[in-house]
């Protein structure tokens, strides 16, 4: 590891002074990037100590991260782009006995963040590579959303930015490293635009041995037509390369290919259309130590009708869906969050006996929990944070509707409204013939009262709810249900000084059977999950905007959990962040 | 040609549609969830409360007023093994309890250990536990080359024996002892260790090895391709290359290689038909002429670094990898 941060400080030392070099030589390098100074202090109490003399009481942390991105572009047609970062942990002192000339020393790390290259050919093909983004479609390749965050508070919207920066969540997109090209081709008549993307990543290298390169391939074709219609195929692909190791003890191949649809037929007053995606996919793993080769496929539809009034915003929407319980798509199913991670601050209880489950506090603060990788199973997840859909869009075995309605006027962003509802159940049972029926209600509004009230000083309130509820009947009964509510408000004070107030609050009810699964994803067991317990994040604070892109904050967080099961399991976790980000 | 997106949409759906699933109405085993009504009608027992795994199994038994899930779950106090038994039934005895020894996980079960056995039913809080004695432990199918234990030989010492490289450094071999902070590795007893550190030289990656002497035949039989070579490997921080040679009567060696990227203990078994020629010998596979397993040691990566490997049990089995 050590060798690798010295020769990435190394590499970064040469770009920089090739960059400067070319500043001086082209003007045409630029830079930009972010700094970020971060503390926070934490503190837990409640019953879950008491009887514990051992388990962490108190944490700390805090960082200096300082990200310089230099973009170097020789003409127009191409640029070369790497982020370079430094950081330390606030305190080490370490850090203060550098000696000139060595990079990496104790205290502080410099690795290489981003490397990417892109260009344009002939003006027609877009091109990345490096470490890019990619996305496809809900059913193929998407980094979905952590929970329930449209109507998040603006405090923790603003906590959770530094999870999103940190781990590349960048509108749903998975980074990866490879390769990206995209170009639009106008067809004549038939088709106004045609849209073609196309990627090819490694997310496993191989080890020589034993282990095989991993990759994943992915295209998608748009078509466009009268700006009413538009018509899609995405194909995705994750395999093992096999050959690229010594000895194949595992193979793994996945197909994934879906039709997508919009199609409007727009009226005087009306935009009606039908929209939606189905597919396929097909599954096959082979693990040579159980010598067994597991094959598996199925489809999914999910085929809606969209009503759009143009004038006043609204929009009504319902869909069926049907995803097969062999639905296979790892580029959409794995999880952007490890249920089963293990947290940074206060990872044990019980005298350090315990692993502590992760809870609403984690999900928000803790950047390690955060996952990277594609995986090849189902993970695991924890139901009172959504049982209903928990690997989103593309969750297999569910069949059923889907409700919206929606209101937004983008133009004055005055007010943003949504409720949707979902109505399904399984399509085959788990270790029962009976089935689940889930029903999950959802919907939230944003309001800037300020603007609305035309007050010079920006105020905006939020509400955002959510509502699940799992039920299965017969000889092994299910009956569990979940709240989740977020509310908050922004309040500009005196000039550039925001005051922020949120609440989180969650509560989870009843029982559920978590499954046990193999390495192919076969259910061979189950685990009780039987809970009564609450979970609230009260969180107030304030912001200093010093001009765009450049704010210094302070929040403070009071986390309680409360186990009405156990009442010795309660806690309490109180947390101080403070912030200073310069993004240029 | 102004149809064709609608003719895209409607075979889209077609093709969807026109597939067909398997009519399949219950994924997983049997799950049962207990009753507000559930009991349990007889007490949770065993039929021994101290065991010898090596020569009879022990089996549960209780009854319940209606159906459910049980799972009773067997941990080692010491070796922190454990094993799982589940069933959906109104009873538990030994045609649905039974344990032979076996473990789930990584650790194995240890002869005179306590364990602990944990009866729970699904959706019922209560749980019931009984206290059991090993004296023994299971002996596992395959024929067991070495476990480097005293106690725990099944053939005779076979004069084990190391060689390094002549430019090797801080080179040491040893047959360790599982001391309390090693409580959590796989195995009881004792395991061998090699460590070294190269970089100088011609072979500059080569650190050393370990390999035994002669034992005659193995006695294995069966083909290639069901017949695999097991062992335990703990490899230290700094990334090492193993090889293991297997040798034949005839002067054949089959080789297999692999770099052990992983942390604490882990089973390795490869197939002996996955070993490669290295070039001695008439080149002619023969499962029945194997009669000497050699470790060898190389440096990953940089030459220079110290590396080094702990190995234990080592077993070969017929018809698959070693079970435990």
């Amino acid at each position: 590891m050590k060798t690798l941060l010295y020769k990435t400080g190394i590499l970064g030392g040469l770009i920089c002074a090739l960059a400067l070099q070319a500043k001086a030589q082209d003007k045409l390098v630029d830079y930009y990037g972010s700094f970020r100074v971060n503390t926070s202090d934490n503190r837990m109490s409640g019953n879950v100590l008491n009887n514990d003399t051992t388990s962490e009481r108190r944490g700390s942390g805090g960082d200096f991260v300082f990200d310089l991105g230099i973009k170097i572009q020789p003409n127009e047609n191409f640029r070369a782009n790497a982020i370079l970062r430094s950081a330390t942990t606030i305190g080490d002192n370490s850090a203060n006995t550098q000696q000139l000339g060595t990079l990496t020393q104790a205290g502080i790390i410099t690795i290489f963040r981003q490397v990417k290259v892109e260009g344009l050919i002939k003006d027609k093909v877009r091109y990345e590579i490096g470490d890019i983004d990619v996305k496809l479609s809900p059913y193929t390749l998407v980094n979905g959303q952590d929970l329930f965050t449209t109507y998040e508070a603006d405090v923790f919207r603003q906590r959770r930015s530094v999870l999103t920066y940190e781990n590349f969540n960048i509108e749903d997109n998975w980074r990866l490293q490879g390769f990206q090209s995209a170009t639009n081709l106008r067809l004549g008549k038939a088709i106004d635009k045609l849209g073609i993307k196309a990627f090819a990543t490694r997310v496993r290298p191989s080890n020589e041995t034993d282990q095989q390169d991993r990759f994943v391939f992915g295209t998608q074709l748009l078509a466009d037509k009268n700006k009413n219609i538009q018509v899609g195929l995405n194909y995705v692909t994750l395999f093992d390369n096999v050959g690229s190791s010594a000895d194949t003890i595992e193979k793994y191949a996945n197909h994934v290919l879906t039709g997508s649809y919009d199609i409007a037929f727009p009226t005087q007053n009306f935009r009606f259309s039908l929209e939606g995606e189905s597919g396929i996919s097909a599954n096959q793993y082979f693990i040579e130590t159980l010598n067994t080769t597991s094959e598996s496929n199925d489809f999914f539809v999910d085929l809606g009708i969209n009503v759009a009034h143009e004038k006043s915003g609204i929009t009504l929407e319902t869909a069926y869906l049907n995803v097969g319980p062999n639905f296979t798509s790892p580029g959409a199913q794995t999880l952007r969050i490890q249920h089963t991670g293990s947290p940074y601050f206060f990872p044990t209880l019980a005298n350090n006996s315990t692993a502590r489950n992760i809870n609403m506090m984690d999900r928000l603060t803790d950047i390690n929990l955060y996952n990277q990788q594609l995986s090849t199973g189902l993970m695991y997840y924890q139901p009172i944070f959504g049982n209903v859909l928990p690997y989103g869009k593309a969750t297999p075995n569910r069949q059923g509707i889907t409700i919206g309605l929606g209101h937004q006027k983008d133009s004055k962003k005055l007010v943003k409204v949504n409720l949707n509802a979902a109505l399904l159940s399984e399509i085959t049972g788990e270790g029962t013939t009976e089935l689940r029926q889930f029903t999950q209600l959802k919907g939230g509004a944003i309001c800037s009262l300020g603007q609305l009230l035309s007050f010079k000083k920006k105020i905006e309130l939020s509400l955002g709810v959510r509502q699940e509820s799992t039920t299965r009947t017969g000889s092994a009964q299910v009956d569990f249900s979940s709240l989740m509510i977020d509310a908050g408000a922004t309040i500009e004070t005196i000039h550039k000084l925001d005051l922020l107030i949120g609440a989180k609050y969650l509560i989870g009810q009843g029982n559920e059977s978590l499954t046990n699964r193999d390495a192919f994803n076969n259910i061979i067991g189950f685990t009780s999950y039987d809970i009564d317990m609450d979970q609230i994040i009260f969180a107030a604070g304030a912001r200093v905007n010093f001009f765009k892109n450049a704010y210094a904050s302070i929040d403070y967080n009071r986390f309680v959990l409360t186990d009405l099961k156990d009442v010795t399991n309660d806690y309490n976790w109180g947390n101080l962040f403070m912030n200073f980000w310069f993004k240029f | 040609m102004k149809r064709l997106p609608y003719l895209y949409f409607a075979f889209s759906i077609l093709i969807v549609f026109s597939c067909q699933r398997k009519d399949i109405e219950q994924f997983g085993p049997d799950l049962a969830i207990a009753s507000a009504q559930f009991q349990m009608t007889t007490d949770f027992t065993s039929n021994k409360s101290s065991v010898n795994l090596a020569v009879e199994a022990l089996t549960f038994a209780t009854t319940f007023n209606e159906e459910v899930t049980w799972t009773i779950i067997i941990s080692g106090t010491s070796s922190g093994a454990t094993k799982t038994i589940t069933g959906t039934s109104n009873f538990i005895d030994a045609t649905n309890a039974s344990w032979d020894g076996g473990h789930d996980g990584r650790n194995f079960f240890h002869s005179n250990e306590d364990v602990t056995t944990l009866l729970t039913v699904f959706g019922v809080d209560e749980s019931w536990s009984l206290n059991i004695t090993l004296l023994g432990s299971k002996v596992y199918d395959g024929t067991l080359l070495y476990d480097f234990d005293d106690n725990g030989l099944v053939l005779p010492d076979w004069n084990w024996w190391f060689f390094f490289d002549e430019n090797c450094a801080q080179c040491f071999d040893e047959k360790v002892k599982f001391v309390e902070e090693d409580s959590i590795d796989p195995i009881q007893g004792e395991y061998l260790a090699i460590y070294g550190q190269d970089g100088i030289g011609p072979n500059s990656f080569y650190v050393g090895g370990f390999s035994h002497g002669d034992v005659g035949s193995f006695g294995l039989t069966g083909s290639l391709s069901d017949n695999y070579f097991n062992c335990y490997l703990r490899p230290q921080e700094n990334s090492c290359e193993v090889t293991i040679n297997l040798y034949e009567a005839d002067g054949d060696v089959y080789a297999y290689k692999f770099i052990p990227d992983w942390e604490s203990w882990k089973k390795v078994s490869f197939k002996i038909s996955d070993a490669t020629y290295t070039g001695s010998g008439d080149g002619t596979k023969d499962i029945t002429t194997i009669n000497k397993v050699e470790f060898l040691l190389n440096t990953e990566g940089t030459p220079g670094h110290f590396v080094g490997y702990d190995v234990d049990y080592l077993i070969f089995t017929e018809d698959g990898p070693f079970i435990p």
